[in-house]
This record gives C-alpha cells, sequence and structure tokens, in this order.
C-alpha cells in the first residue's frame, strides 16, 4: 500500500514537473513599437532615440532632437519618403517619392538625396530607387530599373561615380542585390537569358564583370550581404519551386566561390531577406518558413554561422518583413511593428511602449493631434 | 444479331485462303478477302437485276459476304454503335459510318427470295434500298433521318441534352445511354463531315448552327464508341486544360498562353490548343518560364499544375493579353483588367498594341464623362498659326475607331501645321523595325520608339515624316490619378468613383477572409480589387529595408479554393501576367492592406468587392 501511494506521488511529481516544464517555455512576446509620432509617420529612429526623421501627410520630412524640431523636404501633398542607414552610422539616404498615391509603380525612379547621420542638410545625388550604403558609407548605390543601370557614387566626392549595367531583359521588375566589398570589388546579382538568377563581381579596374554563380532554375532567388570579413549568399527558392533554401558563406577577398560553405539548408523555401549587419552579436537574422512551400509560415530567426544554430525570434507566424533601423531589428506583422533585437530603451526617451494599450493610444493620438 | 442480316459463309476466312494465320499479316487477309469481294460483286453485277422495289420478296437480306466486307472495313468504334440490334445496324449503314473495302458505300448487295421462292443476288442503290426496307422494318429510321436533314437538324440539336458527366459512375451510365440512343448515328454522321475535307461547305454549314462546345462533345462521342474510357478520361480529368478542350472553361484561359509558348502569330488551330493542352497538363515546368514573351510581366511565373488549378475557379474575363511591362503606372493594368471584366470589349492583343489598349480603358473612362483632366497625356507641337507651343490630348497606340489614338492625333499636326496631304497616316514602329534605307520608310509619317522594353515615360518617341524628325513634336504627360480617392474633395474622379458612374457598378468594403469568400460565392460576376504593399503580398519577391518602407500594388482576387482546410486566394498582381494567377493567402493580404492603410492620406482600408 504504502509502495503504491509513493509511486502515485512520483507520477503526480512528474506529471506537475511536466506541466511547469512545459509552461516554463513561454511563447516569445514582442514588445510594439511606440513612439510620440505615429508610428507611420516615423522614417527613421536613431537606436539611442536622440533623434527622429519624420513625414507629414502634407509632405514635409521633418527631423526632430530634443524639442527642435527642422523641416528637410517639402514636396507635394501625400509625398512619401523612405530613409536607409547602415551599420557604419555615418550617412543616411533618403529617397522621395512624390506620387505615391497616385503613381503606383515599382519601376518609377524617386528623388535620391544624401544626409550625414543625424544631419539636417541634404545633397540630391540622382534619381532611382532601392539605394544602398557601403563601403563604410563612403559609397552610395542605387538602381535604374529603366536603364537598368547601378549607380555608384562616392559619398565623398560626387564626381567619382560609376555604373554597371544589368543584362536582365526577362524580368522588368527585377531588382538585383548589391554590396561592395571594398574600393575595387562589387557583387551583384543579374538575371540571366532564361531568368535564372546569378551573382557576379564587377572590378572597377578592369570595369569587367564575371559570373561566379548561376542558380539551376529560374524559380529561384538570391540575397547577398556581408557578415564580418565573408560573403553571405542565400538562394530561396520562389513560386512553389521544391528547390528548397541553401544559405553559404565564403571568405573575403574571394578566391574560389565554389569553396563556400553551407551554412544553412531546408528542404522548403525560407522567405530570407537575410540581416547581416546587426553588428551587436555574431548572428545573421532572417525570415524562415515553418510552415510547407504553397503555406507560408513565417518568423524571425537568428543563425549562427559558425555552429550553424537556429535560434526562434518570433513567434507570429505571419511576419512579412524584417528590418535593421539603426541597430534595432524590427518585424512588420498586420501592419504593426515589433521590436525583435535591440537594446535601446525608448521608455524614457522616444517611446510610450510601458504605458498599457488604451493609455498609449490616447497619448498618441494626443502628440499625433498637436504635430499634424 | 448479325445473322439476322446475312447468312455468314460457312467458310471461314482462314480455310478459303491458303491458310494465313498469326504470321502473315493483316493486310495479306484483307487482300484475299478483297479479291473474294470483287469476284462475289462481279458474280452478282453479271447477274444483275436492278432492284428498285422489294415488295414483291420476302426474306430480303445483306449478302453475306458484303456484311463481311462491311465488319472488315468498318471502324471498330461505328461496330459498337451497330451491333445493338438490326434497326440500329440499318441506320449506322445508312449514315455512312460503315464502309466495305471499296469505302464508302453507293450500292446495298442483297439476297432474297423471289415470288417462286428461289433465293436470288441484286444490287440496290442505297437510297432506294432504306427507303424500300424502311417500308419492312425498323419504321422509325426513316423518321429520325428527317430529324437529322439539313433542314431539321439544327433544331433537332439544340433539344438533344450533352450532358458532360461529373463522376466515373455517371459517365459510364452516359457512355451506355449513348450507344442505346437512336440518334447517335446521325450525330456522328454530322461529326464525321468535320473530319473529310471535301465536304467543306457542309461543314460550314454544321460550324454555323451548331455550338462550340456541342461539337467538341459530339467529337469526343463519336470517337469513343468503343472506348468508354477514352471518353471518361476527357471529362473526368481535374485539369483546366482538358476543360478548356471539351469547351467546359473558356478557350482564352489557354490560347494567348499556348500562342505564345508555340511561338506563333496567328490564331492557334485545334490541333495547335490539343498539343498545347497536353504539354501544360504532363509536364508542370514548362509553365514556370514560358507564356509571356511578348507581353512582359513579372517573371518566373507560376507552374502549370498551380495554374489549372487557379484557371479553374477563376473568374476574370480575360480575352486579351496585356503587357504590364510596358505599363508605367501598375494601376492601370488593374483598371483595364476590371474594366474589361465587367464591360468586355474586342481587344487586338499584339506587342505593338498592348500597351495602348491599356491605357485606352483609362483614357475613355475618363473621357466619356468629359473629365479630360483625369486623361493627362498630351501631344504637343509648334502651332504655325498662333507661333505658340499647343498641346492636344492623345490616347497611346493605333485605333481606327479613336480619333484621340495617337497615330491619328499625329498625322491630324502634320495636316494641320506641315502640309502634310489630308490623308496623311501615320505608322508607329520601334527602332529596331525603323530603318529609312528601306522604300517602305521613305516616304509618310512614322511615329518610332526604342526597342527595348518600352513604356510612356522610358522611351523618347519621336515623329519622322518624309525623313525628317519632327523636333517641336512632343509627347508629355504622367498618368497620375487617384485609384482609391485620396482627398474627399476629389472623391468623384478617382478610379472606384468613375467606373460606378460610367460602367454602373456597385462596391463594398470588404474585411476579412469570411466576407471575402461569401462576395465570391454569391455575386456571380464579383471580384475583389486592392492596393497593398508589395512586400506583404509577396514578400519572397519585394523586400522592405526601411520602416514604413511601401510599393503599393494595385491587385485582384477572383477566386478561391480551398485545400487542406486553407483558403488559397486566386490573385493577379497588376505586375503578373493576366494569364497567369497566383495564390495568395489571406495574411498577406491583410498584412499588405493593414501596411498601406497605415500610410494612407484617408487612412482607407483598400480592399473591395465589385460587381455590376
Amino acid at each position: 500500500m504504502a509502495l503504491e501511494n509513493n509511486m502515485n506521488m512520483i507520477l503526480k511529481i512528474l506529471f506537475l514537473s511536466l506541466i511547469l516544464s512545459e509552461s516554463l517555455q513561454a511563447k516569445i512576446v514582442l514588445p510594439e513599437l511606440l513612439a510620440k509620432q505615429a508610428v507611420s509617420n516615423i522614417r527613421f529612429l536613431s537606436q539611442d532615440g536622440k533623434f527622429t526623421y519624420y513625414q507629414k501627410r502634407s509632405g514635409s520630412l521633418l527631423y526632430s532632437s530634443n524639442y527642435k524640431v527642422v523641416e528637410l523636404l517639402k514636396g507635394k501633398i501625400g509625398t512619401q519618403y523612405t530613409l536607409i542607414g547602415s551599420e557604419s552610422r555615418k550617412k543616411i539616404v533618403v529617397l522621395q517619392n512624390q506620387d505615391f498615391h497616385n503613381f503606383y509603380s515599382i519601376r518609377a525612379n524617386q528623388k535620391i538625396f544624401l544626409l550625414n547621420f543625424g544631419d539636417t542638410v541634404l545633397r540630391e545625388v540622382g534619381k532611382g530607387h532601392t539605394a544602398a550604403l557601403h563601403l563604410n558609407d563612403n559609397w552610395v548605390s542605387f538602381y535604374d530599373n529603366y536603364s537598368r543601370l547601378i549607380t555608384f557614387e562616392s559619398t565623398a566626392n560626387s564626381a567619382l561615380k560609376f555604373t554597371i549595367k544589368l543584362n536582365n531583359r526577362i524580368n522588368p521588375y527585377f531588382t538585383p542585390q548589391v554590396i561592395m566589398s571594398d574600393d575595387d570589388t562589387i557583387y551583384y546579382t543579374d538575371l540571366s537569358e532564361t531568368g535564372a538568377v546569378g551573382l557576379l563581381q564587377f572590378k572597377r579596374t578592369t570595369g569587367k564583370a564575371e559570373i561566379i554563380y548561376k542558380a539551376n532554375s529560374p524559380m529561384m532567388k538570391a540575397e547577398i550581404c556581408l557578415h564580418k570579413n565573408s560573403l553571405i549568399m542565400g538562394l530561396f527558392g520562389i513560386n512553389y519551386s521544391k528547390d528548397g533554401t541553401v544559405i553559404s558563406r565564403v571568405a573575403l577577398p574571394l578566391t574560389d566561390f565554389a569553396k563556400r560553405e553551407a551554412i544553412y539548408n531546408s528542404t522548403t523555401n525560407d522567405s530570407g531577406q537575410l540581416i547581416c549587419d546587426y553588428g551587436k552579436d555574431n548572428n545573421i537574422t532572417f525570415i524562415k518558413n515553418y510552415g510547407t512551400n504553397e503555406r507560408y509560415t513565417t518568423d524571425l530567426v537568428d543563425l549562427n554561422p559558425d555552429t550553424k544554430a537556429l535560434t526562434p525570434l518570433s513567434e507570429m507566424k505571419t511576419i512579412s518583413s524584417a528590418i535593421n533601423m539603426d541597430g534595432t531589428i524590427l518585424a512588420l506583422d498586420k501592419g504593426h511593428y515589433y521590436i525583435v533585437k535591440g537594446t535601446s530603451d525608448y521608455k524614457n526617451i522616444d517611446s510610450l511602449k510601458s504605458l498599457p494599450p488604451a493609455q498609449a493610444a490616447e497619448a498618441i493620438k494626443e502628440i499625433d493631434g498637436a504635430n499634424e | 444479331m448479325l445473322a439476322c442480316l446475312a447468312s455468314l459463309p460457312g467458310k471461314a476466312i482462314s480455310q478459303e485462303s491458303t491458310a494465313p494465320g498469326i504470321i502473315e499479316s493483316f493486310e495479306r487477309l484483307l487482300e484475299l478477302h478483297k479479291d473474294q469481294f470483287q469476284k462475289n460483286k462481279s458474280s452478282i453485277t453479271a447477274n444483275l437485276k436492278v432492284v428498285s422495289d422489294l415488295s414483291g420478296f420476302t426474306d430480303v437480306k445483306l449478302d453475306p459476304q458484303y456484311v463481311k466486307s462491311l465488319l472488315m472495313h468498318s471502324d471498330e468504334r461505328f461496330l459498337k454503335l451497330a451491333q445493338k440490334d438490326e434497326c440500329r445496324f440499318l441506320s449506322v449503314l445508312e449514315t455512312n459510318l460503315l464502309k466495305t473495302t471499296e469505302g464508302n458505300i453507293d450500292n446495298i448487295l442483297i439476297n432474297y427470295k423471289n415470288k417462286d421462292g428461289a433465293i436470288e443476288s441484286a444490287s440496290m442503290l442505297k437510297d432506294d434500298f432504306f427507303q424500300q426496307i424502311y417500308k419492312k422494318k425498323c419504321l422509325n429510321n426513316s423518321e429520325y433521318s428527317v430529324f437529322f436533314t439539313e433542314a431539321n437538324s439544327q433544331k433537332t440539336i439544340e433539344g438533344i441534352k450533352f450532358t458532360i458527366p461529373k463522376t466515373k459512375a455517371e459517365c459510364n451510365t452516359i457512355h451506355n445511354e449513348w450507344l442505346d440512343n437512336a440518334f447517335t448515328p446521325y450525330l456522328c454522321r454530322i461529326q464525321q463531315v468535320f473530319k473529310k475535307p471535301n465536304l467543306k461547305r457542309l461543314a460550314d454549314f454544321y460550324r454555323e448552327r451548331i455550338p462550340l462546345v456541342k461539337r467538341i462533345y459530339l467529337d469526343n462521342l463519336c470517337n469513343s464508341l468503343s472506348n468508354q474510357e477514352l471518353f471518361c478520361s476527357n471529362y473526368l480529368k481535374d485539369d483546366v486544360w482538358s476543360k478548356i478542350l471539351n469547351s467546359e472553361v473558356p478557350e482564352y484561359k489557354m490560347s494567348y498562353k499556348c500562342q505564345q509558348m508555340m511561338n506563333k502569330k496567328d490564331k492557334l488551330t485545334n490541333l495547335d490548343l490539343r498539343n498545347c493542352a497536353t504539354k501544360l497538363a504532363t509536364e508542370a515546368k514548362f509553365c514556370e518560364t514560358r507564356g509571356n514573351k511578348d507581353y512582359p510581366s513579372n517573371f518566373p511565373l507560376q507552374n502549370c499544375d498551380v495554374l489549372s488549378t487557379a484557371l479553374n475557379k477563376s473568374k476574370l474575363i480575360t480575352d486579351y493579353h496585356d503587357c504590364p511591362g510596358n505599363i508605367d503606372n501598375e494601376a492601370l493594368t488593374n483598371i483595364h483588367r476590371i474594366i474589361n471584366h465587367f464591360a468586355p470589349r474586342k481587344i487586338l492583343s499584339t506587342k505593338e498594341t498592348c500597351s495602348g489598349e491599356t491605357n485606352y480603358s483609362l483614357a475613355r473612362l475618363n473621357l466619356d464623362i468629359k473629365n479630360e483632366a483625369g486623361w493627362p497625356l498630351k501631344v504637343c507641337y509648334m502651332n504655325r498659326v498662333t507661333n505658340k507651343e499647343a498641346c492636344t490630348t492623345y490616347i497611346p497606340g493605333s485605333r481606327a475607331d479613336e480619333p484621340l489614338s495617337e497615330d491619328q492625333v499625329v498625322a491630324k499636326i502634320l495636316y494641320l501645321n506641315k502640309g502634310a496631304p489630308a490623308k496623311t497616316t501615320c505608322r508607329i514602329v520601334d527602332s529596331n523595325t525603323y530603318n529609312p534605307n528601306r522604300s517602305e520608310f521613305k516616304f509618310g509619317c512614322f511615329i518610332v520608339f526604342s526597342g527595348d522594353t518600352c513604356t510612356t515615360m522610358s522611351c523618347e518617341k519621336k515623329v519622322i515624316w518624309e525623313e525628317k524628325v519632327q523636333q517641336d513634336i512632343k509627347f508629355i504627360g504622367t498618368p497620375t490619378f487617384d485609384y482609391f480617392p485620396t482627398v474627399y474633395m476629389n472623391e468623384r474622379y478617382s478610379f472606384t468613383s468613375l467606373i460606378n458612374e460610367v460602367k454602373g457598378t456597385q462596391q463594398r468594403m470588404i474585411r476579412n477572409l469570411t466576407d471575402l469568400k461569401f462576395f465570391l460565392d454569391k455575386m456571380p460576376t464579383g471580384i475583389i480589387h486592392g492596393i497593398g504593399c508589395a512586400e506583404d503580398l509577396i514578400p519572397e519577391q519585394f523586400q522592405r529595408i526601411a520602416i514604413n518602407q511601401c510599393k503599393p500594388m494595385p491587385f485582384i482576387v477572383d477566386g478561391y479554393v480551398v485545400k487542406d482546410g486553407e483558403s488559397l486566394l486566386i490573385s493577379r498582381l497588376a505586375i503578373d501576367d493576366v494569364h497567369t494567377p497566383r495564390f495568395l493567402l489571406w495574411p498577406n493580404i491583410f498584412n499588405a492592406i493593414s501596411a498601406y492603410q497605415e500610410l494612407h492620406p484617408l487612412n482607407l482600408w483598400t480592399l473591395y468587392g465589385i460587381r455590376k
């Protein structure tokens, strides 16, 4: 009898500990990004929260810091601004689309300006889209779909510029991935005559591009980024293809791309959107598909390229975008931005996230009302 | 059954011949039979009694050798039809579906007992034979024959139900019913007319009177009378390509794609379509890269299996091929597709005209209600009289019935300002085609545009008249407009208001998946349209790299399929090929609309159901 009681007790303890251990594996709850500005107006928020670039529906781009507000640009009503920074935090690229709500065009060129990080003086550099900063922010690049030209311009000397012409004639909406690993070397993606994506290496000294990788099938997209001293390439199957995902890395300067190391493999097509420049840890962040190729279930994960270990960062299932905004990794889900990684505490500076949702909404309403 | 028609000779063929067996070919058997048939026919015709009236004879039978010839030379499928009973045999013979060694039948060889009770042979003209025999037996056959005369066939066929089977059991029943149906020989006679080039006039006659769907049904039926599996396989296939061949689904869902895949300029023949359908049904990857060659759009495309599933349920009327890659403003493509769903017009689809047609749809929507401000494209030129620059509205492309079409507007400017003849016409050509060294380009007016992917904004056009570039003639304007209203003041001139006013459509907001499915289910012509951020609609292609970045993308949802409990929404982004729908999930659409709503000046939820 006593033995039976003991057994029952042991079973109960095991059962309870099982329940406890399950409840301890808490669901990942991400804080929503809330700020003094309505989040939909924010175009860039510094990681220390000391300054914000935001826009108004009237068409202005503004800078606010320590109760100082400066208007940087003024456009037509409804003008949309996009601000892109980098890990180097020296420059910011500004794209201005004046016909955002009445001329829906993936390819339409926008005005591109350059701004010193945290500054208010703009310099127009050209027209195009999909701009990026490179090499310690010493270079800016942008792409023009119509001419199929990638333009590189020195941020220090506007006279220093060069272009690369894409081969792609098959997809009018293709946008190349572009990185500059040193003053002489650019890696970029392009499409072959059959539509298969390729990775090319362009040397400024020779003015020539060389194909270093070509996908087997047109049903794949390629993403590239720089991580530490390595070139990372992600290949992701698209449109229900069964190609799956491969993320690989190769040391720079490049000697033999064939010797790249696979750091992640999946039979499922992941969304991708590699973030390699977070800088505060050694990980590469991307959107993983936990569902099938027909029905994506997407969440953010960290990939450690050395151990190849994956760490889940979210449990929202429908994340569509991952953004590195000045060292804060944001995820977008159902129109709301969530802070995935980043130590910045907006609570005391530019965030209202400590307030309960109802109060926060009220407070934002008040601020928005005052600002608009 | 055939024994009642003819007493077959006691000797088997092998016994009469030099013992042909399985080693000897069937052709040898036929040769032997042919000889035998000719000898028999000669002997009958040597004692020929021209018979035109059978009333005095008894025990009238077909000549056994003649019947043997019918059995050996007729198509198995028609023999299957003939074997039901004596009357059916006669109707199959009457309708020319059976053959002898001589091919078509003009005379019938018969045996009969004369008044003295002696057996005699005779040859009768086919028409005489049936006229007489139907007086003795199978009286209904003569009435059936009347139902299918040229004068009556249309009405008769209109009254016949051509049931398309949905299940295997139903299909077997239907096939058996057709075999039992006394009309089937007469219907197959019509089907055979389409197969014979020398009956073209008659084929055209029937083509005008029998709808395509019934002609295709008949073709399938008459080709598979002896093969139930074959008959059913064409109806029980789930793929849309088979349904298109059976005319269950409109042909345009496949024909434009196939035309591109097969690199054909002219309309595809039925054989082309069949070949294409076979390819699409058996090689899923074929569709991933083919089908939009001359009509630039997003790439890669979808595989054939996805397309088949989507097109099966897709409602959008797409009897044209547009070219989103040649259009700057994606909203124009979406509008073109919506307008032509609710008010389809005849559209000439060529790579030269596709962008003009898209522009024309919105231009007419505005110009029909005198909203010239809604269509900003102008041709500007130096007016000789006022010596000032003047501008006039134009619609890109060439249209004979449209005075505002680009070619006619430029021709009129040349006539009024440059002294060109009144009948001047302008030809729109790409720079690769235009060659001033060739005689065809020496005289007249040419509007020359870039040979590369060319949109209104991306390529400059030159007007060349009598070999000289007309420097003062310029094309200006950007088609900017509100798709959904962005300010309350101009709400009337947004596309969503204009289409309601001009085309009589009605719209209502769609907030959730249940509502979306309800709308598509309940509104027969209803479709969903909206604008959302491309980064959320297809995040695998468009990446967001900055906060609140958005590429607004118009799109249409025109159906859904449920697979493993999940609703797959049949969608076309404005940049997608119109014949290549894709599946989107509701979370993608919800995310896309939510993200755009955050940026919209009126905070508008931009997803609407639209119906007429």
